[in-house]
């Protein structure tokens, strides 16, 4: 760029910045200080000895430009002076000859420039002629960095000034015709001056930096107000694209496109494609294709969309094919390319699947050829595939419409393993966010050919870092969520079943990692189809084989979980849950049904738990949960009442058996069952309730710590308390009075201490309560 | 014009996401023109206009900015010795409301004020014309947008349209009036000039190497 090779490294250049513009500073203070007492003359002396330090050498384009920032401030002040003189009309046209007597040609130009300006605002001169002066005398400039800084001043100060008119109004303000000229000729100069230099690699930075201000005389034309789309197709464009494709430089020509597109409006894009287009395919090897096409797919999408043009999508895709298959162009940007075309197609035809499929079809066929395979989610190709995909994702949403592009899958299988669970989990995604149904089985089927990796452990074996991964984690619990979003379409019970049934079998297949995070979303799901049929009763042909066949489907799902699982706790408590559901629906097999729900959940208490506090909650949550069910047969109650009695009894802490025997004892007297005639009765077994109770008092003596043996047989009293005023005969006045008298000794033998004062007030409470019926007898 | 004060250059700079409207609310205050046409700006350039405030002459700078960051890449000079920094939103795009701190860091930073703490700023919400497009109700973004402000010191909020010229002359209005308030507190913009002021010193640049072209 800058020729010279005395640049200073950036801690020089800082100095030497400073002490360039200690000099404006200083200078520019002279300036305004002459021209608050009008002398003119002495004024320009300063101003131009100011601009003589814009012709340095040793500055890079970064602190140029500070320089040159704080420089054309000063400038203002002198043409807001001169502005104000010319108003008066004081101010002498001879100016703008005196100023070219300046020494050196920079300062001269900049103040050229300044007066040429004034003189244009307030019309004394003929500003076609000035402009063409300006714009040729520049060309004095040809040191780069110092010719570029001083068109953008040019370009900078005339805005507002150009002729913006359609057509001539006054001979000498010429039209906006003049202005696209001055633009294009300055454009021309100062993208030879921006151009490639000897030393190519070192000042490629430079040049990037620089490109602004070529870029500027565009910004400029595009802010013509009678640039009209005619004159840009015919004047604008071709000779921009000339500039571009003969100066045969790969940065020029990058940037160049680039800013064409974003400087000029859509509509001048849409009606100038072809010409566009065509000239990208004359640009030189190393331009990056992918950033120039996609940037004007990107632009020009939304008006397309809006205009439905069929031409434009082929356009760009016949562009895109011929550069792809004339260049050497890097895999992942060939990908790219396809995402900006499928962009466009689903802006433009998302309801045409068509469109979107040639797309992803021809993807396929290129990549196929590469024989592209096994890509990682952090390759740069696989993480261009994994866009190109979730691109359609995010376009249709719903897999059924994704499995219409038949190249989705085969596009997909090009991905290892973890990516392509990764597309998978976001289809699942995306779906859960919209709530996109899976209504039907050819939908289900999609979704099974799609997820495979996500969902079979067949087709994929895992590794142990796959199973552990949080990854994988989280994207089977996106698969659990996703269950949920099977529902047949039209409420229909029997439809479901049948999808239900078939995601059983879809996640049966997902072997022992998957299918904790996926039975029991299925589970769910089935309940919540229990209480659907329950609604449709009357709808529904073999009603009660239904039902029947809902919650076989259930318990078979909890067996599998509780197989393979290998863990006790949530078996246990999805077979609790299901016993609840059933015996809400009154079904011919429902008591049997409830039945071997609630046995299967005794049998893991009683086979399974080992640990005596997780055994003695889950007898807790078990009897609770018994006594809320109604339909089970007198019999089963008290089957199952007597078997929890029993583990109860043989817990292995006397302290639990007592606690344990204690809630049991209810299931003897208030849970309800259906008599052979089906009317709801109560158990109200006094004799069970005393034996249990008797049992429980016998364990508690046994205690042998003193502290707790009060507090245990303080619970008895209670539970005794609580049969006996519900009007159990078999627990006497006599056998309370009798606990009572044993807490007192008890405790009288405590000595004093926080716990036993706590023993006195739980002792207490209990005797209010008894208060009134039988605490005569008691406060003996 | 001798005795009479120069008259006052008030230096303005219009930042915000890509987008928002900055060309435009310049385009509208300066030429009350508006184009519904989306064309980026390329690094930054200024628009003036002569104002009154209070009986006094004012030229406003307006400074118009790349809002994509790779439109500019000489770096950003031209934050320096600004008098007034407008911060500009799209109330239809909740990212650009988003950003307006980041825009604000940056600026302080790089124009390093002598007192960032009260430098003038001022919030502008532009394309209320869009009402039903908004990103959030319209209640709910005055609101937001106010406690912004008042969280940075009680910046004034202004609600525009530069389509339909709706509060764009009150709030530049504003915006002068602020930065001239500042200017005029300012007792001397080169005070280290005092004492070395040496007329012959003029030659000192040509030892810097430049050649004449």
């Amino acid at each position: 760029m800058t020729t010279d090779n005395n640049l200073l490294g950036s801690g020089d250049q800082e100095a030497q910045l400073e002490e360039a513009l200690k000099v404006v500073r200083r200078e520019a203070f002279e300036m305004k200080r002459w021209l608050d007492r009008e002398r003119l003359i002495d004024a320009l002396k300063h101003a131009q000895t100011m601009l003589g330090e814009l012709k340095t050498n040793t500055l890079s384009p970064k602190f140029y430009y500070r320089l040159y920032i704080d420089s054309t401030n000063e400038l203002q002040h002198l043409e807001s002076f001169l502005t104000d003189l010319a108003q008066r009309g004081n101010c002498p046209l001879e100016l703008y000859e005196n100023v070219q007597y300046a020494q050196s040609i920079v300062p001269r130009l900049y103040l050229m420039i300044t007066i040429g300006v004034v003189h244009m605002k307030a019309g004394m001169v003929n500003k076609t002629e000035i402009l063409h002066d300006l714009v040729e005398m520049c060309r004095g400039v040809q040191h780069p960095l110092r010719g570029l800084f001083l068109r953008n001043y040019l370009v900078s100060t005339t805005r507002n000034l150009l002729p913006d008119d359609a057509q001539i109004k006054k001979m000498e303000d010429g039209s906006v015709t003049d202005a696209i000229h001055f633009f294009l000729t300055n454009f021309g100069e100062m993208n030879k001056l921006w151009g490639p230099s000897k030393e190519k690699e070192k000042r490629e930075r430079e040049r990037m930096e620089l490109r602004i201000l070529v870029g500027t005389n565009m910004v400029r034309l595009s802010q013509l107000e009678n640039l009209k789309v005619d004159t840009y197709l015919t004047r604008v464009l071709p000779g921009v694209l000339e500039q571009v494709v003969s100066c045969h430089d790969p940065i020029s020509q990058e940037y160049l496109m680039e800013c064409v597109i974003q400087v000029f409006p859509d509509e001048f894009h849409l009606a100038s494609l072809r010409e566009f287009l065509s000239a990208c395919k004359e640009l030189h090897e190393e331009v990056n294709m992918k950033n120039v096409l996609s940037c004007v797919m990107e632009r020009v999408q939304t008006l397309a969309a809006a205009h439905k043009e069929t031409q434009l999508f082929s356009l760009f895709a016949e562009t895109a094919h011929s550069l792809i298959s004339t260049r050497n162009m890097p895999t992942e940007d060939i990908i790219s390319l396809h995402i900006s075309l499928s962009t466009l197609a689903f802006k433009c035809y998302l309801e045409q699947v068509e469109y979107a499929s040639t797309v992803y079809d021809s993807l396929l066929r290129i990549l196929n050829e590469k024989g592209i395979a096994e890509q990682s989610s952090i390759s740069p190709i696989g993480r261009e595939l994994i866009k190109v995909l979730d691109n359609a994702t995010q376009a249709y949403g719903h897999v059924g419409k994704i499995v219409q592009l038949k190249s989705f899958e085969p596009l997909m299988n090009l991905l290892d393993v973890r990516a392509r669970c990764r597309v998978s989990a976001s289809i699942l995604e995306c779906m859960i966010e919209r709530e996109l149904f899976i209504q039907n089985e050819e939908e289900l089927n999609g979704l099974e050919v799609i997820m495979a990796p996500l969902i079979d452990d067949d087709s994929v074996k895992l590794t142990k870092d796959d199973i552990e991964g949080e990854d994988f984690q989280d994207e089977q619990n996106t698969l659990g969520k996703a269950i949920h979003l099977v529902r047949f379409d039209g409420d229909d019970p029997d439809g479901q079943f049948l999808l239900l049934s078939l995601v059983r079998k879809l996640v049966g297949r997902g072997g022992i990692h998957r299918i904790p995070f996926t039975l029991p979303s299925l589970l769910f799901a089935l309940f919540k189809l229990a209480t659907l049929y329950k609604e449709k009763k009357c709808d529904v042909e073999n009603w009660d084989m239904k039902m029947r066949k809902v919650m076989i489907l259930a318990m078979n799902c909890i067996k599998k979980l509780h197989e393979i699982g290998g863990k006790s706790d949530i078996p246990l408590r999805l077979y609790i849950e299901a016993a609840l559901v059933t015996d809400t629906i009154p079904f011919e097999d429902s008591p049997s049904i409830v039945y071997e729900f609630l046995s299967k959940s005794l049998s893991i208490v009683e086979e399974e738990l080992s640990d005596s506090r997780s055994r003695l909650s889950s007898l807790f949550t078990l009897t609770c949960a018994i006594e809320k069910t109604r339909s089970l047969s007198h019999d089963d109650v008290l089957k199952l009442a007597n078997h929890i009695a029993l583990i109860s009894s043989n817990l292995f802490k006397k302290a639990d058996q007592v606690r344990a025997l204690c809630s049991c004892a209810s299931l003897f007297w208030s849970t309800r069952y259906r008599d052979e005639d089906g009317e709801e009765k109560e158990m109200r077994d006094g004799e069970k309730v005393h034996s249990v109770l008797t049992r429980a008092l016998k364990m508690g003596a046994q205690c042998m710590e003193p502290i707790v043996q009060v507090e245990l047989l303080i619970d008895i009293l209670t539970v005794m308390y609580s049969f006996y005023s519900d009007g159990c005969n078999q627990i006497t006045e006599d056998s309370i009075v009798e606990v009572v008298g044993r807490v007192r000794d008890s405790k009288a033998q405590l000595e004093k201490s926080v716990e036993s004062e706590r023993m006195d007030g739980l002792l207490n409470r209990s005797l209010e309560v008894m208060e009134g019926n039988i605490v005569s007898r008691m406060r003996m | 014009m001798s005795g009479t004060r120069r008259k006052a250059l008030l230096k303005v700079i219009i930042l915000g996401d890509s987008g928002v409207g900055k060309t435009s609310l310049m385009n509208q205050y300066v030429n009350r023109r508006f184009s519904n046409q989306y064309k980026a700006t390329i690094g930054a350039d200024f628009l003036t206009k002569d104002v009154m405030i209070d009986d006094r002459l004012v030229t406003m700078q307006i400074w118009d900015t790349a809002g994509q960051e790779r439109f500019q890449s000489l770096g950003v000079a031209f934050y320096r010795g600004a008098d007034c920094c407008v911060l500009a939103f799209d109330v239809t795009n909740a990212v650009s409301f988003k950003s307006l701190d980041s825009w604000r860091d940056e600026f302080l930073i790089q124009a390093s004020p002598r007192d960032p703490e009260h430098f003038p700023f001022v919030l502008l919400g532009n394309k209320i014309d869009m009402e039903a497009n908004r990103a959030v109700s319209a209640k709910r973004h005055v609101t937001m947008a106010q406690s912004w402000c008042a969280a940075k010191g009680g910046m004034p909020y202004y609600e525009v349209s530069a389509k339909e010229a709706v509060n764009v002359e009150a709030a530049f209005q504003a915006i002068a009036r602020d930065a001239l308030a500042r200017e005029s507190a300012d007792t001397s913009d080169f005070p280290e000039l005092e004492n070395n002021i040496n007329l012959n010193e003029n030659n000192r640049s040509s030892s810097s190497g430049g050649c004449n072209c």
